[in-house]
């Protein structure tokens, strides 16, 4: 479990001190960055939607209230910033040379990754991001719900629902039941 | 019972290689961040939900906001585009509003600087606003007012008339319309939310063919034009406010008048529209065909051709006309990059060269020359834009397989600086002279450069593009 944040710092930052504000952003850039990758398919979009997150917590600083933690806060602008940004563009961005290229088929473990990718991709929006947060992200259900703005039972019945679509045969983790 | 762990663990395995190394965005993202705050500090405004308040500061906020977004967002989206002459200074100019700064593409979806859509419209006839910041969408008896900024409907103004040529004065007070059903001219004044003055030409008038309605800057008068192709037919009109008084009417070749005509596909192609334009004098139209390279002087008070010049072209079906705010018109062919000034006062050719911008990107073009002649067809695309100040012409050019846009410098055509990016089809600068928006020949890319930086979006519609909605000059 991480440490919360002090809860001067969100004070300080609100009143204006650009340190204190950096001192909240910066741990969160990192997950936020591996957030946008997964809901965007693309890095170089996930860097843009990341810069324009923090810009936008900055202007929404004072919404953020004393003690609580900016991370879910934070997550869940840039997941408003990934949905907006899917919706605003219809066409798709300029393959780039590093995304995963074809799989050997004899790499039995490739194949797999790739099928995963490829099943988490194809989930819908909601569903993605609730299994990237608390997958990938390793965040608790608690601050999926905080993220996603529902209630924990709500997040957990989700998971549960995503995993069945990725995997329908899949044997689902107790703590889902 | 399948374990928690082992499902994050098989998902970490899986998206960690969806992540690419990005070493460089915490300093990047806290960059941003710093400027933008140093942007609202300058502006004495703490909050960006205050300044939307302020309308007059907002804007300029915004416009020096759009810039820092162009300055930090896109190179990390694609990179640089090579630059031969990195000394190069885009003409910039913040006369425009900060809608101006969008392109809104032919099939009216509203495109800013990093690619991302910021509207859609949907109307007959669009055409934008003198200041950019608004399109005007024709409908039946009424005219629909959207924001240029987000495509949003913000008013509409009711019309006696039906008819979709259209064009705005210079000082984005009025709008002239031609056409309908019985023929019609009408004056929408767009600043009182009302159509100021709606009168029927002859019923002998045509309507239907090749047309086309010019306004003088102040809407003092319009000049109704029919039947382009062959046997045009004119209309001159005064505006004084409040009604719309024939002036003068003539039919090519009937009663002593001369009109020019313009024959053929190429202005029926034109996807820019007809190439013509009412000089400051108020008495004296202009007219450029493609089809035959013509350019035509209408004196409007004798209804008659006064003097011509043909401007050298080898393909008429590739001709791209750009008309400055002042007096002059350039020509440019991409196929062979030729480029011809006319100086429409004196009423001469002042210069006509080859420019040979994109072959230094392509040593063997001469031979791409030779063996495929420059051809499109179903279409001319606007394959050249003047800068705000009329002193840069931006094109577009195709050599073999390379593409590029050049700025080119209208006094002498010397190449400012040129970039090879993925061209060749329609070209738009936004307002502001910052950022050229080029859809290749298929249309089916769209390349945003921003002249400041060298740096290139590029995003590839899911249908094809071909053309841009000008900002009128």
């Amino acid at each position: 479990m991480k440490p919360a944040p002090d809860p001067g710092l969100i004070r300080t930052a609100k009143a204006g001190d650009e340190a204190a504000f950096e001192l909240l952003l910066r741990p969160l850039i990192d997950p936020a960055y591996r957030f946008a990758c997964v809901m965007l398919s693309d890095p170089a979009a996930a860097e843009d939607v990341v810069q324009e997150a923090a810009v936008k917590a900055w202007r929404k600083l004072h919404q953020l209230r004393d003690g609580y933690d900016p991370q879910p806060w934070f997550f869940g602008i840039v997941a408003n910033q990934c949905r907006s940004l899917r919706r605003g563009r219809w066409w798709s961005t300029t393959p780039l040379a590093d995304v995963p290229g074809t799989v050997d088929a004899a790499d039995e473990q490739v194949a797999r990754d790739e099928d995963l990718r490829q099943a988490i991709q194809q989930l819908n929006p909601r569903d993605r991001t609730v299994i990237t947060l608390h997958y990938f992200l390793d965040l608790p259900l608690e601050e999926v719900a905080a993220t996603t703005r529902q209630s924990v039972a709500a997040v957990r019945s989700q998971l549960y629902r995503a995993l069945h679509k990725m995997r329908p045969g899949l044997e689902i983790p107790e703590v889902l039941r | 019972m399948k374990d928690n762990e082992s499902i994050r663990s098989a998902v970490h395995h899986a998206l960690d290689g969806m992540v690419r190394p990005a070493p460089e965005l915490e300093a990047k993202t806290l960059q941003r961040v710093r400027a933008a705050r140093r942007t609202v500090s300058r502006g004495g405004l703490r909050r960006w939900s205050q300044a939307a308040g302020v309308l007059a500061v907002a804007g300029v906020v915004a416009v020096v906001g759009i810039a820092i977004h162009q300055a930090t967002l896109q190179r990390d989206r694609q990179g640089q585009a090579p630059l031969a002459s990195p000394r190069f200074v885009a003409p910039t100019s913040v006369a425009k509003g900060p809608g101006a700064a969008i392109a809104w593409l032919d099939n009216l979806t509203g495109v800013d600087a990093n690619g991302h859509i910021v509207g859609r419209i949907q109307t007959q006839t669009a055409l934008r606003s003198a200041d950019g910041n608004a399109l005007y969408g024709l409908a039946d008896q009424k005219v629909e007012i959207y924001s240029a900024t987000t495509g949003t409907l913000q008013r509409t103004i009711t019309r006696e008339g039906s008819g979709d040529l259209a064009a705005v004065t210079a000082d984005g007070r009025y709008l002239a319309i031609l056409g309908g059903s019985p023929p019609a001219v009408e004056m929408i004044d767009i600043a009182a939310g009302r159509s100021a003055a709606y009168t029927r030409l002859n019923s002998t008038f045509p309507t239907g063919g090749l047309g086309f309605v010019l306004v003088s800057a102040d809407g003092s008068r319009v000049v109704a034009v029919e039947n382009f192709w062959q046997k045009p037919e004119l209309v001159v009109l005064r505006f004084d406010g409040s009604a719309l008084h024939v002036e003068g009417q003539a039919v090519d070749g009937e009663q002593g008048h001369s009109l020019p005509t313009c024959d053929g596909m190429a202005p029926q192609n034109a996807v820019g529209g007809l190439p013509e334009r009412l000089l400051a004098d108020g008495n004296t139209m202009v007219n450029f065909c493609p089809g035959d390279g013509m350019v035509s002087w209408v004196d409007l008070s004798r209804l008659t051709i006064t003097a011509q010049v043909r401007v050298q072209e080898e393909n008429p079906f590739w001709l791209s006309p750009v008309f400055s705010t002042g007096s002059m018109l350039y020509v440019h062919e991409p196929g062979t990059r030729r480029i011809t000034s006319v100086d429409l006062l004196r009423r001469a050719i002042v210069r006509s060269t080859v420019v040979n911008a994109s072959t230094a990107l392509n040593p063997w073009q001469w031979l791409a020359d030779k063996l495929f002649p420059p051809a499109l067809a179903g279409g001319i695309p606007r394959s050249a834009a003047l800068s705000p100040d009329g002193t840069v012409l931006y094109v577009t050019a195709v050599f073999g397989e390379g593409i590029g846009v050049a700025a080119i410098d209208v006094h002498d055509f010397h190449v400012l600086g040129h970039w090879k990016l993925n061209g060749g089809g329609s070209l738009w600068l936004s307002g502001d002279g910052q950022t050229v928006y080029v859809t290749n020949n298929g249309g089916d890319r769209l390349s945003i450069l921003h002249l400041a930086t060298g740096s290139v979006v590029t995003v590839t519609p899911t249908a094809p593009v071909y053309d841009f909605l000008p900002l009128p000059n």
